[in-house]
């Protein structure tokens, strides 16, 4: 599915994915905390984290477990052995000026290979027929490999130029992250966006990240434009700048394609305030990472059973999730997917369930209602990062359920069901609680009615009187049951009663 | 032999002065000149994968157990916290990029 | 009556165990012998006379209460410079650690002080351990104890050189090529170079980790296998160690006398020799022989490509693992502020001798785009051939004898800036490192002019029994013991 650009120009987009392993207690070699989001600078360091002479990488097995999860997510293969090799270059906020990797040219070391994963494709709309014909793109996974992220660097002053030096926190060095290499399958900016809005639901799934942590995935693009030369753009802080700087980047190329000027094969780094792509380094010295086998890490074996095992110990993923709430649950795809497109949705109705068992009815307010009011509030601006969230709403699963069941089983009209859902959004309160407030309240009773009648009447004995000649007298008793009961009373049959009790005395 | 001196100082990130430029040069021929020896051997009736090097092996189920070291309250041993040099707020000061 | 500083540890510490006398005692006699001898041979980088009267008193008073106080109780242990010690500076013998001390201690050192052991101060070497002679230090050479104009031999010049001039009884060594044996055969000490993996590397400074080992250096085999006991044994903070018992015995010489050891002769490298230090190997030969053991000449025909193959690796390693260094979060003194990063790194890192520097240069060379075909990957192939050259060899001898040393000790200053001549001086003992097996160098006798030789031992992977078995045997035969320098 290569589409061809206006310039009839073949468009090829491949990504390098940096996933942090957030779920994990420590980092990949050293036994410092994972989570270095809420340290002081520099607190969450030890000998080996910090490249300490004489200290030796010592590997996570969790991480290699996590690292596998994805990699079957991802369909790749996974060897039996795998290793580590040091790619050397030097930077400030590499602790030991190498990072600790994997790396395929001289053996087969990474702990995947050779993948590909189908994305199920964004629904669109109901009115949109072609929906369901709609082809699932695959997008094949070149390697998954299990590497040590550096540390940061930051400056006092926004302008670079200004600082006279650097700071540099290590907390995040040697936390584990897996870098996920696709073929350059992709063909247009907005298939990377769906591919991307997919694969962090997947993390979720896989529970081996956090993806609403702040640079916990990561993305470099490559872009390259009618078989030319590849050019790599890095430093993208968002997934909503990966769109741009594709963008950016596709136009750069065609400028220089109009101008017969050579596209370079290089590494370019996305500048965000610009909104261009700065070049930064040539290939020639990025080709210099003499990477070579980390000798203070053994081959690890991984053993034949190793993949059944961790596979027996994989959460459902959103494909097959996709496929029972269809097949099982007979939900339509659309509303299927819109459910599993975010885990936390998903998790969601699968709790909903819990209460009431009933799929079709439950997905229907979740998708149609709750989703609805999310978005409006998303629109308002309340949510960002990369995952939106249920949070803001004080929804439990159980109040779906309820309204749910209302309906179905209590046959409650559904534009009051609706009232009562939004009530509950809005209040917290339970839908049948609500419901049995609604009921106490509502005074429909005769024998109620007749007596706040009679109250007024007693208090305004003139009325009988005047009722024989005004017949505006029965609308303004009414108007003073009304004030009384706060509008609680039906007004025909108040009426009715009105007109009794006046007639009667 | 086409070994740029300069070139491979800079990829070493290492300053030589020029005046030892051409001595450290030919240190690095004369050595070099020593590695081809390798060129005369051949492999040609071994077999060797490049998995049956003398890389040590390790078993998945020996590698280390997920689990933070104990905090120093609780383990009641003080580590020596190692001083980094040329710090500010904690960060270490590193050179403009 | 011999000082106590000339006795061997074993009988010291019986002594203080006994309560003959205290550690504090023996450790004042051991520090005034330091102070009187030291500034002659230049063997120590820094001294920790305190921390070990600290440390002496405290085993002191264990051993009043009865407390147990290990195999090595109130013994001074000289750690080569790049071992870490907690609290120590730990220099490498480099302008760019000179300020850096280190937080923590190498696991040979926290077993050394769990056993008794007390560090006495930290030992002169060749930078990061990039010699053959102990020049290149900077400290200034280490001197031979039997003639000061004389190289020590490298790059554990110290460990060997405090040990062999009677300042201290036992030192730690690290052997990458050699570095352990090679200067045990010029200062006639005895200096093993332990199986890959039998000893924990964490808080060595490494300098080629797929080659390197920690070892210990003594003036007799019983003092040796109590201290490689303390050292030897898997480590969870080393992943290239092997779980293994490691309990080395010495066996009195009639249990030896029928075990009939087969010993094969690399007559090549003898032959290859100075006249003198083959004629010693010969007399060597001769000893194993009288004693039972079986002998024949054999050779290992890839051995014309080691040295090749492990100067190829040992740069390529070093080049990575000497990365580190940019002066940025520890080393000497001296700030990043107003440099830009590049000139920030290759500026610090000039501070590196320029041994050092070359070998930087080749390791980068050798792994840059194109070459690793060429070079590391050639290397490591001629590598795993010799260990099968090896195998074959030890299924049929045990123990395979040679030169430590092709050459008798020299002048200092004489191959100083001679890479290549240098290199050719670890032909013999780099064969043990390439293969990852144990070897050891036993002294073997003097030349005619007094200077010392030393006969080395080869054993497969794990067999350091044998190589101790054969040098109870060695020194029952000629006591070696008696050769000590007059300084």
């Amino acid at each position: 599915m290569i589409s061809k650009m206006k310039t009839g120009q073949v468009l090829k987009i491949g990504l390098e994915l940096h996933c942090q392993l957030t779920n994990l207690q420590t980092k990949l070699f050293c036994d410092c905390l994972s989570n270095y989001r809420n340290s002081s600078p520099n607190e969450n360091t030890c000998p080996i984290c910090l490249g300490l002479p004489g200290t030796l990488p010592l590997l996570n097995k969790k991480a290699v477990e996590f690292a596998s999860m994805i990699c079957m997510a991802f369909n790749c293969n996974i060897p039996e052995k795998i290793s580590f090799y040091r790619k050397n270059y030097f930077y400030p906020d590499l602790p030991k000026n190498y990072q600790i990797t994997q790396y395929n040219s001289y053996e087969l070391s990474s702990i995947g290979y050779e993948g590909a994963i189908e994305f199920v494709g964004e629904s669109k709309s109901k009115t949109d027929t072609s929906a369901d014909d709609q082809e699932r793109s695959k997008v094949r996974i070149a390697r998954v490999q299990l590497e040590e992220d550096p540390g940061k660097i930051t400056y006092e002053e926004d302008k670079s130029a200004v600082n006279n030096y650097s700071l540099i926190d290590y907390n995040r060095a040697g936390v584990s992250l897996v870098e996920i290499v696709t073929e350059p399958d992709f063909s247009s900016p907005l298939a990377v966006r769906t591919f991307l809005k997919e694969i962090v639901n997947l993390f979720e799934y896989l529970g081996v990240t956090d993806p609403s942590l702040e640079g916990s995935v990561r993305c470099d693009v490559n872009v390259s434009l009618g078989g030319g030369k590849k050019v790599e753009i890095k430093n993208i802080s968002s997934f909503k700048e990966v769109e741009k700087s594709i963008y950016y980047e596709i136009t750069r190329q065609k400028t220089l394609i109009m101008h017969d000027i050579d596209v370079k094969s290089e590494t370019r780094h996305w500048d965000e305030k610009r909104k261009v792509t700065v070049a930064a380094r040539s290939k020639e010295e990025e080709e210099e990472y003499r990477y070579f086998p980390e000798p203070d890490i053994p081959r690890i074996i991984l053993g034949s059973k190793f993949v059944s095992r961790v596979r027996a110990t994989l959460p459902e993923l959103p494909i097959e999730r996709l496929k029972r709430y269809t097949d099982v649950y007979k939900i339509s795809d659309h509303t299927a997917k819109i459910l599993i497109n975010d885990k936390r949705i998903s998790d969601f109705f699968e709790e909903s369930l819990r209460y009431y068992k009933s799929p079709i009815e439950i997905s229907n307010w979740i998708v149609n209602e709750l989703l609805t009011k999310i978005n409006e509030k998303d629109r308002q601006g309340i949510s960002d990062h990369n995952v939106r969230g249920l949070d803001f709403l004080s929804v439990l699963p159980s109040q779906v359920a309820e309204v749910a069941k209302l309906v179905e089983e209590k046959s409650l009209n559904r534009n009051i069901a609706r009232d009562i859902f939004d009530k509950s959004i809005e209040s917290g309160t339970s839908p049948l609680k609500i419901i049995e407030n609604l009921e106490i309240e509502k005074i429909s009773d005769e024998a109620s009615i007749i007596k706040i009648i009679q109250d007024i009447l007693n208090s305004q004995p003139q009325l009988i009187e005047q009722s024989k000649n005004n017949p505006n007298v029965i609308n303004y008793v009414l108007g003073l049951i009304m004030k009384e009961t706060r509008g609680r009373v039906n007004p025909q049959i108040a009426m009715k009663l009105i007109k009794e009790s006046l007639e009667a005395n | 032999m086409g070994t740029d001196i300069k070139k491979l100082c800079a990829l070493a990130k290492l300053e030589i002065p020029e005046q030892n430029i051409a001595e450290i040069s030919g240190k690095v021929k004369e050595v070099l000149l020593m590695f081809d020896k390798l060129d005369e051997f051949t492999t040609e009736g071994f077999e060797i994968k490049s998995t049956e090097d003398l890389k040590f092996e390790r078993a998945f189920e020996n590698l280390r157990d997920d689990r933070p070291r104990p905090t120093l309250e609780s383990s009641g041993k003080t580590r020596p916290k190692l001083k980094l040099k040329n710090t500010k707020d904690g960060y270490v000061l590193g050179p403009r990029i | 009556m011999r000082s106590l500083y000339e006795l061997p540890a074993f009988v010291v510490s019986r002594k203080i165990q006994d309560q003959e006398i205290s550690a504090e005692e023996y450790i004042s006699i051991i520090i005034e012998r330091i102070k009187e001898v030291d500034s002659k041979v230049n063997s120590f980088t820094s001294l920790n006379f305190e921390g070990a009267l600290t440390m002496s008193r405290a085993i002191d008073k264990k051993i009043k209460e009865g407390i147990n106080t290990g195999l090595l109780t109130g013994i001074p242990v000289g750690i080569k410079d790049n071992i870490s010690v907690q609290g120590l500076k730990n220099t490498c013998a480099s302008r760019m650690l000179s300020e850096y001390v280190s937080p923590y201690d190498a696991t040979v050192v926290s077993k050394i002080k769990e056993q008794g052991g007390i560090i006495i101060g930290k030992l002169n070497m060749d930078e990061f351990g990039m010699g053959t002679t102990s020049e290149y230090s900077s400290f200034g050479p280490v001197r031979n104890p039997w003639d000061l104009e004389y190289v020590a031999g490298g790059s554990s010049g110290g460990s060997a050189a405090s040990v062999a001039s009677l300042q201290i009884p036992l030192s730690l060594g690290s052997d990458t090529g050699g570095s352990i044996r090679c200067p045990s055969s010029f200062c006639s000490v005895i200096g093993i170079k332990p199986t890959y993996g039998s000893v924990s590397r964490s808080g060595l400074i490494s300098y080629s980790n797929s080659l390197e080992q920690i070892g210990p250096i003594a003036r007799t085999i019983y003092d040796l296998v109590p201290i490689l006991n303390v050292i030897s044994g898997e480590d969870p903070k080393d992943n290239t160690t092997v779980h293994k018992k490691y309990d080395y015995q010495l066996n009195t010489i009639d249990n030896l006398l029928t075990k009939k050891y087969k010993v094969g002769v690399l007559n090549e490298f003898i032959d290859d020799s100075e006249i003198e230090v083959a004629r010693t190997s010969q007399k060597k030969v001769k000893q194993l022989e009288d004693y039972g053991c079986e002998l024949e000449d054999t050779r290992i025909p890839l051995a014309d490509y080691a040295l090749a193959s492990y100067y190829v690796i040992a740069t390529a390693e070093a080049s990575s693992n000497l990365s580190r260094y940019d002066n940025l979060r520890y080393g000497y003194e001296g700030s990043p502020e107003g440099y830009e990063w590049n000139s920030y790194f290759s500026e610090s890192r000039s501070k590196f001798g320029d041994e050092v520097k070359l070998r930087i240069l080749l390791g980068s060379y050798v792994l840059s785009a194109g070459y690793f075909g060429k070079y590391y990957a050639k290397a490591q192939t001629i590598r795993s051939m010799i260990k099968r050259e090896f195998d074959i060899l030890f299924n049929k001898y045990d123990i395979l004898l040679l030169p430590t040393m092709p050459v008798l000790p020299f002048k200092l200053g004489e191959k100083i800036s001679q890479p290549i001549e240098q290199y050719n001086l670890d032909v013999y003992t780099i064969l043990a490192n390439l293969a990852g097996l144990t070897a050891i160098s036993i002294p073997a006798g003097l030349s005619e002019k007094g200077f010392p030789i030393g006969v080395q031992l080869i054993a497969n992977a794990f067999d350091e029994q044998k190589l101790i078995d054969a040098a109870v045997i060695l020194e029952r035969a000629e006591g070696f013991e008696k050769w000590i320098p007059r300084i």
